[in-house]
């Protein structure tokens, strides 16, 4: 085992690629342990990808794909733009506004940034931004904007848990309100101190013209979320509901969409897809190790010794995901340590659910977190600003985010409410 | 020599031609498949029974094949902090890191063909097809990545695999 986890170690040093080197550790491991089938191997990848709620991972990449075209987060960006644009903190709030549409349709945390970030940066500098505080509002954006359903992070942590993924995307609605909401105070006390500037308040005409614009591009997310929360779709079919909705917007009513458009996203969905999912069927073998091992339960009693339970396993695993996350780019990382702390989250009667949105929520920020986040070098390319500039204004946006992920682990209702109203689920221990 | 290289180049690309077209394929039956799934629910109040584990091996399929593609794009998650610090040790630590790739998959491949073997005797739960052809997915898409990882080793065996960037069709 300590083979194992030291060879994993040196691999990763050395830029194995994380799939393989959690499967060539865990292949090592195997040979170490007496008379145990190397056939498990195959089975184990094999059993790891063969899994209907993991499909719903293509379908919401294809549907953010056919969806990042210019003139839908341009739309979106514009609906926000005229809703909060003159309210004090600017484009900061429109930013965060903006992210929330556009990740209620966007599955990828990085595709959020990459969308938002390259329509509203340029005009934020106009506005006289510097580049490096509209980068790190972006990047704050992004990292609230994982807790918007739907969500890949929410996706694979609930097909390897068995945790409903209906539940996970209904329980991240209520904290990615809170984190919007201290976002933008934060933004308003910045506001007030650089003295930024606003738009013009508009007429509601104006306003409704915006809305019209914007109108198919928001009617998905409503289709989504109506059709998972009302237990009309699985969330793998409400992907695929999106794209089939998404080619039929982009080609018919935006005309956006050219069928070689078409086929070059078909493409990299299936790469992505690949890369995603090789990861998960690695990481099943290594799972398959732990489990084997004991030293998930072994850590378990070691934190039950000391007598600190829930609470010190929580703060520890907020600790451990940051940084972890961050070097390893967010869902790598997750895969990787999710076999050790889950089972000893289940041993400490830790919730799956509220576990899930906690881990989901460092994630968020560790995938902005400089100078390793891989999310805050999507945005510092589209800003031209320097790491250290950047890092001046995202800090405090971070260190605002990371206390509300504190606040998410002491008050699980927070998680709990919006699937309880719905009739999704019923936590154990309230 | 030379002339070998090329062949091996050129193979190269004319193999991930073929597999970005098979995505191309794979992922539109996949959307087909799903979406009927949800029109004959919804529409016709007579779901097909069949369509939700044709489309997890479909995904199978995809999965393998896409990350076969994403070899030589560099695509792959890792961490690259450290060597991107280190250029000095990059030229003798690359090719150690492709062949602790190829150990894997290699075994990958051998298991791989062991299990679609035994798969040859159970047949799908809701259609007639023997699983040997859901579990050849692995050893195919094994067999594709060590092709392209035995090209890049001829290519230029002292570049990193996270840094290949051979472009996406």
């Amino acid at each position: 085992m300590t083979t194992s986890l030291a060879l994993f170690l040196a691999f990763i040093v050395a830029g194995v690629p994380i799939a393989f080197a959690l499967g060539a550790a865990a292949l090592a491991g195997l040979w170490l342990i007496e008379g145990a089938p190397l056939r498990i191997v195959a089975s184990r990848i094999f059993g790891g990808i063969d899994n209907f709620s993991l499909l719903a991972i293509p379908f919401f990449i294809l549907a953010g794909e056919l969806m990042e075209t210019g003139g839908i987060s341009q739309r979106l960006v514009n609906l926000a733009r005229v809703l909060v644009g003159h309210i004090r903190g600017g484009l900061g709030n429109v930013v965060l506004i903006a992210m929330i549409f556009f990740s209620g349709i966007s599955g990828s945390t990085n595709a959020d940034a990459a969308a938002i970030g390259s329509v509203m940066i340029p005009p934020m500098k106009r506005q006289g931004y510097s580049g490096a505080h509209a980068g790190a509002i972006v990047a704050a954006a992004a990292g609230m904007g994982i807790l918007v359903p739907p969500c890949l992070t929410m996706i694979v942590y609930g097909s390897i848990t068995n945790t409903s993924i209906a539940t996970l995307f209904a329980a991240g609605f209520l904290p990615a309100f809170i984190m919007t909401a201290a976002l933008l105070a934060h933004l308003r006390i910045d506001a007030k101190r650089l003295g930024l500037a606003l738009d013009a308040r508009l007429s509601w005409r104006d306003r409704g013209k915006a809305f019209a614009h914007a109108f198919w591009a928001l009617l998905l997310p409503l289709i989504i979320f109506g059709g998972i929360l009302g237990g009309v779709f699985t969330p793998t079919e409400a992907a695929v509901v999106a794209v089939i909705y998404a080619i039929t917007i982009g080609m018919l009513v935006y005309r956006e969409i050219s069928v070689r458009f078409l086929l070059r996203s078909f493409v990299r969905t299936g790469v992505t897809s690949g890369i995603v999912m090789l990861l998960i069927g690695c990481a099943n073998i290594f799972a398959w190790l732990m489990t084997v091992s004991g030293v998930p339960a072994a850590i378990a009693a070691g934190i039950q010794a000391i007598g600190g339970g829930k609470t010190v396993f929580l703060v520890m695993s907020i600790a451990v995901f940051l940084p972890l996350f961050a070097l390893l780019d967010g869902l790598p990382g997750m895969l990787m340590i999710m076999p050790v702390f889950v089972p000893i989250a289940q041993q400490l009667g830790v919730d799956l659910v509220h576990y899930g949105i906690l881990m989901t929520t460092v994630m968020g920020i560790a995938l902005f977190l400089p100078p390793v986040g891989v999310g805050l070098y999507i945005v510092l390319g589209l800003s031209g600003a320097s790491l250290g500039e950047t890092s001046h204004y995202l800090v405090p946006y971070l260190a605002t985010m990371t206390a509300v992920a504190v606040v998410i682990a002491f008050v699980p209702w927070i998680v709990y409410l919006v699937p309880y109203m719905f009739g999704l689920y019923t936590p154990l221990s309230p | 020599m030379t002339t070998l290289r090329a062949l091996a180049l050129g193979l190269d690309r004319v193999v991930a031609r073929i597999e970005a077209g098979v995505i191309v394929v794979l992922v539109s039956c996949l959307t087909a498949v799903t979406f009927a799934q949800v029109i004959t629910r919804y529409g016709l109040g007579d779901p097909l029974i069949w369509s939700e584990e044709l489309a997890r091996y479909l995904f199978v399929w995809v999965s393998m094949i896409g990350a076969a593609l994403a070899i030589r794009q560099g695509g792959h998650f890792g961490l690259d902090l450290l060597i991107r610090r280190m250029p000095a040790f990059r030229p003798i630590l690359a090719p150690v890191v492709t062949t602790v790739v190829i150990v894997f998959l290699a075994i990958v491949l051998k298991t791989g063909i062991d299990e679609t073997r035994l798969a040859s005797m159970q047949f799908a739960m809701t259609f007639p097809m023997r699983m040997q052809w859901a579990y050849l997915a692995l050893p195919v898409g094994a067999g594709l990545m060590l092709f392209h990882l035995v090209v890049h080793l001829i290519r230029s065996p002292t570049t990193h695999i996270l840094d290949v960037h051979e472009g996406p069709e």
